[in-house]
């Protein structure tokens, strides 16, 4: 049995593709978004290619030597690279889409997912550095990121991942543990 | 003295709570402790490299090692805080549970929100190089790990499909945030409730197991769905629990650990407090109607 919070959730999570204005730009800015972060993951995978794998099962040593060393690759590759590069002409996609979210779902449950392990509500030993190319610590927490947004959101492949940093939202390289790029203050 | 509970929430379940003859059990155990039963624990929001830690980890190995030879370990995230450089793995995972790693018991580990993404490469957490995975360590139960922290339309997709291709009787979720809370500080997940849960209810699992929350708590059956949080095996929030209308037993005064045994069709549990007491126990009985079992001769054990 499903009680009645949980129906006004799953109707919104249902009318989730309808219920948003969809501009004809939408589309093309979603397909333009998801091909620039295609070519930031074939990018990282030839970088890859040119360091030793990470195998399925590895020691603290391995993980950590891959780490550094894709981190340093990508950094590299992207020295030039400045914020908005990824995000570029999605960025009001973005605000626009999160902000409406963010308001219709009900008793603010997306806005206090996107607090759960905010290392602004959670100040980790070393802080957060927004900045592109900017290693996400260790020891910082990740952010819950709300179900509800990560289905509206356009998808990611498996190695770049939404979170938030306080009300900004980053992109994140889940393997390099870098920053690819970010928004400030989408969550207003 | 026992006490049986039936609760009829669409699917039929029955639990047998001992609590009333805790006390005089103490440090007992009351799991059956059959050799051909599945035997397992589980820990949450463990790694810290605390003090506290290393004594749930010895109080674990006591055990282990006198009363219940447990074969694994389930995970339910932060199994490290703050760094996670290899000496970290160390002490905030290897060292405490050396002895238990020695004697051969595998850990297998889901993701919290301290938790970096790498570790599901990390040898000793056995998760296949995948932020969420299945496994089926005895025929007939099946565990299903999720990330929680990032709950996408490919991961819900995954569950879905891997809760209906399994024809296990047994389909047990573990995961970090808890559906059902009656935490304080985080409380439920509703959010990610109102995604799961549906799947949950129509592919048959039985019971979820979460973390997060740094305290023990049984939820009562929620729509057929036995929910356990066990969040406090190296960080304890004390005194921490409200009351809610569906929490079935709180434990937040000291640091604990769960103990289980699947045994047929019935799943024992006795929660045990860093200085060895018993807070909680019973039995679950697994209910009883036709599960979708697509490939249900084919299963793997993976």
């Amino acid at each position: 049995m499903i009680n009645t919070k949980q129906r006004k959730i799953l109707a919104l999570l249902a009318s989730v593709a309808g219920a948003l204005p969809l501009f004809a730009t939408d589309v093309q800015v979603v397909k333009d978004f998801t091909a620039r972060v295609d070519e930031y993951v074939k990018m990282q995978k030839s970088l890859k290619s040119k360091i030793p794998p990470l195998l399925e099962k590895a020691t603290p040593e391995q993980i950590a030597t891959h780490q550094k060393a894709l981190a340093a690759a990508v950094q590299e590759a992207r020295s030039g690279a400045k914020q908005g590069d990824v995000f570029l002409s999605a960025d009001p996609y973005f605000r626009r889409i999160i902000a409406s979210e963010l308001q219709r779902a009900p008793h603010n449950a997306a806005r206090e997912t996107i607090k759960e392990g905010n290392p602004k509500n959670e100040p980790p030993t070393t802080p957060v550095s927004l900045a592109v190319n900017a290693e996400y610590p260790k020891a910082a927490p990740v952010s819950t990121v709300p179900p509800i947004l990560l289905l509206r959101l356009p998808q990611l492949p498996e190695t770049v991942q939404y979170r938030f940093v306080g009300r900004d939202l980053i992109l994140h390289d889940t393997e390099a543990d870098v920053i690819v790029d970010y928004l400030t203050k989408v969550v207003p | 003295m026992a006490r049986w509970i039936r609760h009829s929430y669409g699917r039929s379940f029955a639990v047998l709570l001992v609590f009333l003859a805790l006390p005089s059990f103490g440090q007992d155990l009351l799991l059956p402790n059959s050799p051909d039963s599945l035997r397992f624990a589980v820990i949450g929001d463990t790694g810290t490299g605390g003090r506290a830690q290393y004594e749930i980890a010895r109080e674990m190995e006591k055990w282990h090692t006198t009363k219940f030879p447990f074969e694994l370990v389930l995970m339910l995230g932060d199994n490290m805080y703050g760094d996670e450089d290899p000496r970290d793995y160390r002490r905030k995972f290897e060292i405490p549970y050396r002895p238990l790693l020695r004697a051969g018991v595998k850990f297998y580990a889901s993701l919290g929100n301290h938790d970096d993404d790498d570790q599901r490469f990390y040898e000793q957490f056995n998760m296949q190089g995948q932020r969420y995975y299945t496994f089926r360590p005895k025929a007939g139960v099946r565990f299903f790990a999720l990330d929680s922290n990032y709950m996408d339309a490919k991961q819900l997709d995954w569950i879905r499909s891997e809760l209906s291709r399994s024809g296990s009787e047994w389909k047990i979720c573990f995961f970090h945030h808890p559906l059902y809370s009656s935490g304080g500080r985080h409380g439920s997940d509703e959010e990610l409730r109102a995604v799961l849960e549906p799947i949950f209810e129509e592919h048959g699992v039985s019971v979820v197991f979460s973390g997060h929350e740094h305290f023990y708590e049984r939820i009562k059956p929620q729509n057929g769905i036995y929910y356990f949080i066990s969040g406090a095996g190296g960080k304890l929030r004390r005194g921490n629990i409200r009351k809610t209308e569906f929490m079935g037993k709180g434990f937040d005064t000291d640091y604990h650990f769960m103990l289980l045994e699947i045994n047929g069709d019935e799943m024992h549990f006795q929660t045990i407090s860093r200085k060895g007491k018993t807070v909680d126990a019973g039995v679950i009985e697994r209910p009883k109607e036709a599960r979708p079992a697509a490939v249900a001769a084919g299963e793997s054990l993976k």
